[in-house]
Order: C-alpha cells, then sequence, then structure tokens
C-alpha cells in the first residue's frame, strides 16, 4: 500500500524518483526493525491457552495420584516455563515473541505450582494470601524477561489483590502491600517509556495503571468514608495533571489513560455532587475526629502532590496550567468544606462549574479544530440539563425547549467546524 | 543470567520450603480429631474443596479489642478423643500445650459500624477431586441430619502449624466413594 502511493505522488509529479527511494529505504529500514506483531500475538495467545490449560488440570484434582508424584508434578509446568524462559533469553534474545509468550507461560506456570502445592496440602489460606505470593514471585519475570504482557497481568493482579483484602475479604483491612507494588509497576513503566516509547505496550499501562488507582484507592477508607470524596476528586485531578505532563500534545484519546481517566472520573463524580441531595447526606457523614482520620491525610498527601507537581512542573510546561481541571484539584477542598455548611450553595458551584467546564470544551474544541473535544462539552451540558430535568420543576414546555437548543447547538457546532475545515482545505489548495 | 537464576532460585524456594514445613507436620505432628460441620463452594484456582465448619468459639473483650492479627488457640480432648480450643491467647502458649496459630475475622462494613467476629480455623478446606466433592456434600449432609454419624476432621499439628489430613463419616473417609 506504501508503494502504490510512492508511485502515484512519482506519476503526479509531487516528488522525484531520489526522493521516491529515500521513502522506500526509510519504509524498509523501520519494518526490519520492528517485531512480527502476529507473530507476538500468537505465541502469547499459545502460552495463554497453555497457562489457562494447566490451571484447569489444577482444577481437576489429582486424588488418584500419590502423595509424592502430585508434589513433584506440582513443579513441571515451572520447570518447563524456565526452560522455555532460559531458551528465549540465551538463544533468541531479540526474538520479543519468544521473550513475551515465555514470560506469560512461567507466570501462569508459577501460578499453577502455588496452586497444586496449597490444594496438596489443602493449606488454608484466603484468595488474597495466594494472589500475595503469585504476585510476589511475578516482579522478577517481568524485569527478568522485560515482558510488557507480564506487567499488564502483574498489574491486573495488584489491582485484584487489593480489591480483594480491601472489598472482598471479611476482614476488609487496608491493602498496603498494594503500595510497593505498585512501585514496581511504575518503574517498568517508566523503563517501557524509554525503552519502547508510544508502543501499545506503554498505551495498555497507560490505561491499567490510572485505572488501577481508581478501583483501588476506595480499599484505603476505613472508617471515614466521607473524606474519600476529597481523595477521589484530588487524586482524579492528579491523574489528568499527569496525563499532560507525561504525554503532552497527544491528539489521540486512547494513547492517553491517564488523561481520559482522570477527566471522565472528575466528570461523574462532579455529576454526582451536582445534586443537592448529595450535600445534604455527605453533611451528616462528617465524623468529629477528623484529625485521627487515616483518609483525610491520605486526601491531603494527595494534594500536596498535585500542588508540588503543578507548581514545580507547571513551571516549565505552561500546558499543565491550561485547563480548568487543574485548578479544581486545588480549590475543591474550599467547595467541599462550604458544601458542609452551605449545602445550597455548594450545589450552585458544582453546576456553575460543570456549565463552564462544557462551555471550555467547546471553546478548546473550536479553537484547536478538533470535532472530539468540542462534542464532548456539548455532551458535559447536554448531562447537565438532564441531571437539572430530573431535579427541578421546570414545566414540560421549557424542559422541550432547551433539549431543542441543546440539540440545535449541537449541530450548529458540527456544521460550523466543519465547514471551516472545508474552507481551510479550499484556500490551501488555491 | 544472574537475576535469571535468582528468579528462578525463588520460585522454586518458595512452593519447596511450604512443602517442606507440611511435610515435617504430616511426619511429626500430633494428630487430632475435630467435629464438624460442611458445605460445599467452589474456589477457581484450587479445585473444588469442602468448607468445614467447627463449633464456635467464645471470644473475650481482650481478644475482640486486640490489634494483633494473629492468635494462639490450646486444645483440649474429650473422653470420646475429640479436640476443641480450649483457650485464645495472644501469645505462644508456653511449654508444650498443644496449640495452633490463626486470625479472628472481622468483618466490618464500609457505611456501617456493624462488626461479625469469629475464630477461623487453619483447616476449613477440604481440597478433593471435583466430582467428588458434591457427592461428598451429599453425604455430610446426610450424616448431619443423622446424629447417630459423626464426621470429623483429622488434623496434624505441630508448633502451631496445621495440616489438614482427611475428613471421616464414622471412621470412613469422604474420598472414598
Amino acid at each position: 500500500m506504501k508503494n502504490a502511493a510512492i508511485d502515484e505522488l512519482l506519476q503526479a509529479g509531487v516528488i522525484d524518483e531520489l526522493t521516491a527511494d529515500r521513502i522506500r529505504s526509510y519504509w524498509q529500514s523501520k519494518q526490519g526493525g520492528n517485531p512480527n506483531r502476529l507473530s507476538i500475538v500468537f505465541s502469547v495467545l499459545g502460552a495463554l491457552l497453555a497457562g489457562l490449560g494447566v490451571i484447569l488440570v489444577v482444577a481437576h484434582n489429582w486424588d488418584d495420584l500419590p502423595h509424592a508424584i502430585r508434589t513433584i508434578l506440582a513443579f513441571v509446568p515451572m520447570l518447563i516455563g524456565h526452560l522455555a524462559a532460559w531458551y528465549a533469553l540465551k538463544k533468541k534474545p531479540e526474538s520479543r515473541a519468544w521473550r513475551e509468550g515465555s514470560a506469560v507461560f512461567l507466570l501462569f506456570a508459577v501460578g499453577a505450582c502455588l496452586a497444586m502445592v496449597s490444594q496438596i496440602y489443602h493449606i488454608e489460606g484466603e484468595l488474597k494470601d495466594f494472589l500475595f505470593s503469585w504476585i510476589l514471585l511475578t516482579i522478577p519475570i517481568m524485569f527478568v524477561m522485560d515482558s510488557a504482557l507480564a506487567a499488564l497481568f502483574y498489574g491486573i493482579a495488584i489491582s485484584w489483590f487489593a480489591a480483594e483484602i480491601g472489598y472482598f475479604n471479611r476482614s476488609q483491612e487496608t491493602p498496603y502491600a498494594y503500595l510497593p507494588f505498585l512501585g514496581f509497576l511504575v518503574i517498568f513503566y517508566w523503563h517501557i517509556r524509554k525503552t519502547r516509547p508510544n508502543s501499545n505496550y506503554q498505551h495498555f499501562l497507560d490505561w491499567l495503571i490510572p485505572l488501577s488507582l481508581c478501583l483501588t484507592l476506595g480499599t484505603f477508607s476505613d472508617d471515614a468514608p466521607a473524606y474519600m470524596w476529597l481523595a477521589y476528586m484530588v487524586m482524579l485531578a492528579l491523574l489528568y495533571v499527569v496525563g499532560k505532563w507525561i504525554i503532552p500534545n497527544e491528539r489521540s484519546i486512547r494513547a492517553n489513560g491517564w488523561l481520559v481517566v482522570g477527566l471522565f472520573g472528575s466528570f461523574i463524580l462532579l455529576f454526582i455532587q451536582s445534586f443537592r441531595d448529595f450535600w445534604v447526606y455527605s453533611k451528616s457523614m462528617l465524623l468529629e475526629n477528623w484529625m485521627e482520620q487515616d483518609e483525610l491525610w491520605l486526601f491531603v498527601g494527595l494534594w500536596l502532590l498535585l500542588l508540588t507537581l503543578l507548581v514545580y512542573y507547571g513551571r516549565k510546561n505552561q500546558e499543565l496550567w491550561r485547563h480548568p481541571l487543574s485548578y479544581l484539584g486545588i480549590v475543591y477542598p474550599l467547595i467541599y468544606l462550604l458544601g458542609q455548611i452551605y449545602p445550597l450553595a455548594a450545589t450552585i458551584i458544582i453546576n456553575s462549574v460543570l456549565l463552564f467546564l462544557g462551555l471550555f470544551h467547546i471553546w478548546m474544541g473550536a479553537k484547536r479544530d478538533h470535532l472530539g473535544i468540542l462534542n464532548f462539552g456539548m455532551l458535559v451540558i447536554s448531562i447537565l440539563v438532564a441531571c437539572r430535568f430530573f431535579d427541578t420543576d421546570m414545566t414540560f414546555a421549557l424542559r422541550g425547549l432547551l433539549f431543542l437548543l441543546l440539540g440545535g447547538g449541537f449541530f450548529l457546532a458540527n456544521n460550523y467546524l466543519l465547514s471551516r475545515r472545508k474552507e481551510e482545505i479550499h484556500n490551501h489548495e488555491n | 543470567m544472574l537475576f535469571f537464576t535468582l528468579m528462578v532460585a525463588a520460585q522454586w524456594l518458595i512452593p519447596g520450603k511450604t512443602i517442606w514445613d507440611h511435610e515435617q507436620v504430616l511426619r511429626q505432628g500430633e494428630q487430632f480429631k475435630f467435629l464438624t460441620l460442611p458445605v460445599d463452594p467452589n474456589d477457581p484456582f484450587r479445585g473444588k474443596y469442602v468448607t468445614l465448619r467447627f463449633s464456635r468459639v467464645a471470644l473475650d473483650s481482650t481478644i475482640l479489642s486486640s490489634a494483633y492479627k494473629y492468635v494462639y488457640c490450646t486444645l483440649i480432648v474429650d473422653d470420646e478423643g475429640f479436640a476443641s480450643v480450649d483457650e485464645v491467647l495472644l501469645e505462644v502458649p508456653p511449654d508444650n500445650q498443644a496449640y495452633f496459630k490463626t486470625e479472628i475475622s472481622n468483618r466490618k462494613a464500609i457505611f456501617l459500624s456493624r462488626r461479625n467476629t469469629r475464630l477461623v480455623y487453619p483447616f476449613e478446606r477440604f481440597f478433593m477431586e471435583e466430582h467428588k466433592a458434591p457427592r461428598a456434600e451429599e453425604r455430610y449432609r446426610e450424616a448431619i441430619r443423622d446424629s447417630s454419624k459423626i464426621t470429623y476432621a483429622l488434623v496434624r499439628i505441630k508448633n502451631g502449624t496445621t495440616v489438614l489430613e482427611d475428613v471421616l463419616i464414622d471412621g470412613h473417609s469422604i474420598r472414598e466413594d
């Protein structure tokens, strides 16, 4: 397809032969360095299926085999995994397919070994204990094999581990071990950013880490869940700012999970808080001994981190300060405190913030010629109107008029942007 | 390759140590019988198992308010040879008393202050071949309804560590068809 495009340009006289040859050489050198993605996919798929097969065999139970034989067989999948990993490192060090495939297989084989041993000896243990051991033994796989897919499974496992302890376990403790586990993942993520920048592997982790944080932050809630609203709002603003900082100027949504999770998460929480009932209810949830609540200090830590990031990196990167969400993360605690005293005032402020954010995105979308951002702004305003539809006493006629205006606004804004683009293309051709 | 070697060593050592510790208990541990009441759930990672329930142990306020994660349960054996928990302590019992180490379950609902605590026996799961587990469960239900039948778990204990050897109904292993 690339050759056909080059030939077309050559025939149209846009490029000469010399330029065409240089373009062809460039594409060939890129392809030579790129791994065969299909072989990586099939390799990993094969390893995954084999790994799942091992797990299912484990679940079948081996009551009929002697105790000693079962114990020895428990190590066989892991032995195969180690041999495959050794072969990948020693004989096929340049093959990404071998590295990823053997790493994934080894990861499942280690899990199977742990599961089989605990099954053979009827070891009483919660799922969290099993996950803890499995996660611990997966950390070296990630780094030694330099496997992004192992990191992906590792990220899922640590999130599951934290959720198991904090949400599902009978004790509902705080999963402090999640923090160092996350630290290892972040270190690996930084390594991927340096060695395989803008790769799919990096994009996986760009989504996985923020989603993991959103899922697990709630597990650090103990006796004062009311303060988690503060922690979540600040953390989501922090994710947004991090997205702006480490992946600047990225127009593709799929490439910046930090920004998207931070943005959408913030809006979801803002919409919930746009209802007056939220402030009335949260007022009663504040406790007297606020200094002793861990959740409050968690929020303070996140807030200081956000402030530090904005002040330190914001000096070099003005982009961090351009979006109102950065400011919202800093001033939100004041709005929350105000809401504890005057629920109606906080409701009005939040609704105003949402309206402003919607208009801001419409303006930004028009300015950057980005339909996605413009339509997002329209969507924010539409949802805001829909929310107020349910909790205000507007007449049906007025509600109908509002929706007509919104629909018309959508149509006009998109039409304006598209016609402006056509005009620019037309002017450029002339 | 140094890191690879260390990785392999760690991945063999951890399950290997678990096996070693439990084999020591099976070979050298003292055997106890605990009367049981079972239910049958499914653990996707470790096959089908029968959950065993034992008599509830009353916990005093010292234990309930303690910040310790683990407690130590001393045992007493009745005239019929069945063991039960005698005392629940916060430290390892002195001398050569038989005991096992375990946890207190402490369920805290996120938005409510309700608490539901119980002693967790470290041998509440008996893994079985998946097709045998439902039949075993059926035999247990019949055994519970029939007051003349006695069901109990056979447990080896050494230095606080327990290994569940078998589960029996009137002296017959639940593994038998």
